[in-house]
């Protein structure tokens, strides 16, 4: 199971699940989203290579611009 | 930082008494209180961030605040923007800021810059100072800003908000990844939600703006650990705080190792606020008057109000369709295109976006010019205005 934003989504982990399946299979298509695994940013462009192991922490951020 | 080479300045009777609470903490004592009154810091924005940022730095005794913000008080800004009050409404940001900060502390100097802050003007401004602080409220100004900094080799200390959510970094490209390696590229504009547009929860620049204070000072005294290469996420509605790892990253085209940008560029353009293909905004304008009389004339046209339905409860035209600008980009098939449509929202911020995204899809598309307050104030008195 991997859990997102702190357990506010539960997504089934599968083996070989890149960072680009887990923001599909979550519907996730919103452009500019920076997303951390176990706490460390992993960047857009190791998206498609990213494996991501069961049990994984990931969490979805966005960009803010409010001040 | 103070230039190590020059002697810290000395401490007046008053200041002595005055930073009493500092001098007892041994982090701080004599000398951080010294290098604090020898330290200079830009605070860009007077707005909810920088509120609490001036006003903590100002009363820690940092000996010189420079002051950016070419905006003036408005009254919906007092419900959060706490360096401001209802006896300043009208004034500039800086003036209005730069008197509440003496009235907390005559022993500091505050310099005031009623201007834009923009590619031409942004490293003359910043280069006095030793520490860059964000209270910007718009991508262009933070890429800019970001980007100044690492040319000029100054700490960005970064904060920015959203409805309950809140985010703190120190970016420092000499001992870290800048605010490029965390974030890229901006978002396209028509997806971009400002407080003006989704709303803020009031004390959460206060809790955000204190933490920017906090790493500042932290900086100046060389104490602690900076919040360098981390990023600080704040969740006021569930009350948690998270903290990420964000490494340098070695491709950054401002800090990296092959830099591809190595001057200011035009940040509206970066952040697609001006594309060359976009209508002048005057041809997307339609006054409250014309859309009367339009209307009035019994004129086939689609009037869209893309607030929010909690907004609907403050004011409505009666004549308008609710679709929230969230849900429009997917519903755009249930639009005919010679059909014209005019948008509306409070302001006419958020309509204009969607006015322009459908333009450029071949809609005969306008912005009612000022939104619903403007309707208010042009066409029916008897809506309020928020």
């Amino acid at each position: 199971m991997i859990m997102v934003n702190d357990g506010r989504y539960k997504v089934r982990w599968r083996p070989g699940m890149t960072i680009r399946d887990l923001l599909n299979d979550l519907k996730f298509s919103f452009p500019r989203l920076v997303i951390s695994v176990n706490g460390t940013i992993v960047p857009r462009d190791q998206w498609d290579t990213y494996t991501l192991q069961d049990g994984d922490r990931v969490k979805v951020i966005h960009m803010t611009a409010g001040g | 930082m103070p230039d190590p080479k020059e002697p810290l300045p000395e401490l007046t009777p008053e200041e002595l008494r005055r930073y009493s609470r500092h001098l007892l903490l041994p982090q701080v004592g004599l000398e951080g209180q010294r290098k604090l009154k020898a330290a200079a810091v830009l605070i860009v924005g007077l707005g909810g961030l920088g509120s609490p940022i001036a006003m903590y730095l100002a009363a820690a005794g940092v000996g010189r605040l420079g002051l950016v913000d070419a905006d003036v008080v408005d009254e919906s800004n007092l419900q959060r923007q706490i360096v401001h009050g209802q006896s300043t409404v009208g004034q500039l940001k800086v003036e209005s800021a730069r008197q509440r900060l003496l009235d907390l502390n005559p022993h500091i100097q505050v310099d005031v810059y009623p201007v834009r802050l923009t590619r031409e003007n942004a490293l003359d401004i910043l280069r006095p100072y030793d520490i860059v602080v964000d209270g910007t409220d718009n991508f262009p100004t933070r890429y800019l800003l970001n980007d100044a900094c690492v040319f000029l080799g100054k700490p960005f200390v970064y904060g920015s908000i959203y409805r309950f959510d809140g985010q703190a970094s120190v970016f420092d490209a000499r001992r870290g990844p800048c605010y490029r390696c965390l974030f890229p590229e901006p978002p396209p504009p028509h997806l971009v939600p400002t407080c003006g547009t989704g709303g803020v929860f009031g004390v959460l620049p206060g809790v955000i703006g204190t933490i920017q204070a906090t790493e500042t000072l932290k900086l100046i005294l060389d104490i602690g650990e900076p919040l360098i290469g981390r990023l600080l996420l704040y969740d006021a509605l569930d009350m948690t705080f998270d903290t990420v790892r964000v490494p340098k990253n070695p491709k950054c085209p401002v800090c990296g190792e092959h830099p591809t940008i190595t001057e200011l560029i035009d940040y509206e353009e970066f952040c697609g606020l001006t594309p060359p293909d976009q209508p002048p905004a005057e041809d997307l304008e339609i006054t409250p008057q014309e859309l009367a009389r339009r209307l009035a004339a019994g004129e086939r046209l689609r009037v869209i109000d893309v607030r929010e339905p909690h907004e609907l409860e403050i004011s409505r035209l009666p004549f308008a369709e609710n679709i929230p600008l969230e849900q429009l980009w997917s519903r755009m098939d249930e639009f005919a295109p010679e059909t014209p449509i005019v948008f509306v929202c409070r302001t006419g911020e958020r309509s204009r976006l969607a006015a322009q995204e459908f333009r450029k899809r071949g809609y005969r598309a306008w912005n009612l010019a000022g939104g619903i307050n403007a309707w208010a104030r042009e066409v029916d008195p008897s809506l309020p205005q928020y």
